[in-house]
């Protein structure tokens, strides 16, 4: 299995509020930045957002059934 | 990236924490964009703490009836002004909600900041101001819907007062 592409991976947040995201790098950054200026009053940047995120582990992929 | 959760949260030398209340069934609740926990706002260099405050409850949840700063303390690495919203009930929606409960003043010494303060006891305190408000400043007295005089009449008035 190879990792998925930078960008692509799937990536959480969560705010020290109790908020939390999911996805992939670009809506995860948005939905946080969004979240901290406009909820919180506190602008953060894409690098510092990345610098709070973790990566979150693919799910095992399931041999689909009558596979050879 | 990290391994573990570095959670988003506020930062900077002022900080603002904001208790949002409103009544239910003629009881005061604490609500708000982090449900009933204290809802932290980052204020800039340049920025009027009241202005902020008004400003992200306006947008967040809707025209608030009164803001008001009732304390501040020394906490977090910064220094943390606390705010008493009241919002109308339907500004609620299905945001958390959870009663207030009643709790003893966090007291200074003669000159001294009290050694702990709960959350409980700012909520008691910003209450108690908003109790003297009601009776000592006509802008809010006419501003609150005339309910809140009765419900805040079990809280002891007491003027602003610095709490650490």
């Amino acid at each position: 299995m190879t990792d998925p592409a930078p960008g692509l991976e799937t990536i959480s947040t969560s705010c020290a509020c109790g908020w939390t995201t999911t996805g992939d790098v670009d809506s995860v950054v948005e939905a946080t930045a969004d979240h901290a200026i406009r909820i919180h009053n506190m602008p953060a940047t894409r690098e510092q957002i990345i610098e709070r995120a973790v990566r979150v582990p693919a799910a095992p992929t399931e041999p689909g059934e009558g596979a050879a | 990236m990290s391994d573990l959760p570095i959670p988003v949260d506020v930062e900077g030398p002022v900080q603002a924490e904001v208790f949002v209340v409103w009544l239910h069934d003629g009881r005061i609740e604490l609500t708000g964009a982090c449900g009933s926990a204290p809802w932290m706002l980052e204020i800039g260099a340049t920025e009027h703490p009241v202005d902020v405050v008004s400003r992200i409850v306006r947008d967040a949840l809707g025209e608030p009836i009164v803001v008001h700063s009732t304390s501040w303390r020394r906490d977090r690495d910064a220094v943390i002004l606390s705010f008493v919203v009241v919002i109308d009930a339907a500004l609620v929606g299905t945001m958390a909600s959870a009663p207030v409960g009643r709790s003893d003043l966090a007291r200074s010494e003669a000159t001294a900041a009290p050694r702990e303060i709960e959350h409980g006891q700012v909520v008691e305190h910003g209450l108690r101001h908003l109790a003297w408000l009601v009776h000592d400043d006509p802008v809010v007295a006419a501003e609150l819907p005339a309910v809140w005089a009765t419900v805040l009449a079990g809280y002891v008035p007491e003027p602003f007062r610095a709490l650490g």
